[in-house]
């Protein structure tokens, strides 16, 4: 799979793997980088690793060390969050989330389709638009 | 959405809510499967979904149900355009039939793989640890 040079980058940290694929495979499908970490100690590393700025974070509020990685990244350069939770909601200290998204939950399969209209729909509300 | 301490909860999100969700991803893997803490068996697979605590795969072959097996699924895109991220997963072989050889997680994290492809060879750089 290959981005163009100017991809936008999508940092995903959430501790369920299958969510964390599922996201990061749907964003490249949609002509973005994406980079999955399963918690914020990795998304570190990663960075470190791929020299990369990041243009939006996903991240699940409830993992050890959110508010660091935040406060890191936003050292660099500004930097858009959406919190990933459920119904009930979550917030990191200091920080102003720009939207939320929901995991899918229950029993009933999930759709490739839907889901791509969900992240293109949450892209454009939050203005990260993929390079042409 | 405004500022509060660090992850606060505002309700209850029962993670169980997620365990149980299977996520359509096909990527390809390769597995060992281990005997008495050697390697029994080489082969390649292909996902079919996975979970927050277990991969369905299209194996090439039939697997003994039981078997400790390690898993190493290629993501996609490459850090810094050459080196390749894993997700390595350690668990054990729950069925194997038609629908594809189902593997229970017990244990998984990301490596990365220096810039070599490493084939049918274990992943040398550990970027993080995770027990699922």
């Amino acid at each position: 799979m290959t981005q163009p040079p100017g991809a936008p980058t999508i940092l995903i940290a959430d501790e369920d793997m299958g969510f964390l694929w599922w996201l990061g495979e749907l964003f490249n499908e949609l002509g973005y980088r994406s980079l999955p970490a399963l918690s914020c100690e990795q998304a570190l590393s990663l960075l470190n690793q791929s020299a990369r700025r990041v243009d939006l974070l996903l991240i699940n509020p409830r993992l050890k060390g959110a508010s660091g990685l935040v406060e890191t990244l936003r050292r660099a350069r500004p930097l858009k969050v959406v919190l990933i939770q459920g119904p009930e909601e979550y917030q990191i200290q200091g920080v102003q989330a720009v939207a939320s998204i929901e995991p899918p939950s229950g029993w009933a399969p999930v759709s490739r389709q839907e889901w791509r209209q969900k992240l293109l729909r949450l892209l454009t509300q939050i203005g990260i638009r993929a390079a042409s | 959405m405004s500022s509060a301490p660090a992850a606060t909860p505002v309700g209850a999100y029962p993670p169980e809510r997620r365990l149980h969700k299977r996520f359509p991803i096909a990527l390809n893997a390769d597995y060992r499967i281990l005997r008495r803490g050697r390697v029994d068996g080489l082969g390649s697979a292909r996902t079919i979904n996975i979970a927050s605590r277990g991969v369905l795969l299209e194996a090439d072959i039939s697997l003994a149900a039981g078997s400790p097996i390690e898993l190493f699924i290629n993501w996609p895109l490459r850090l810094q355009g050459v080196c390749p991220l894993r997700l390595f997963v350690s668990g054990r072989v729950l069925r194997s039939d038609h629908r594809g050889v189902a593997i229970e997680a017990k244990h998984h994290e990301f490596r990365t793989a220096g810039i070599r492809d490493s084939g049918s060879h274990p992943p040398e750089l550990k970027v993080r640890s995770f027990t699922g």
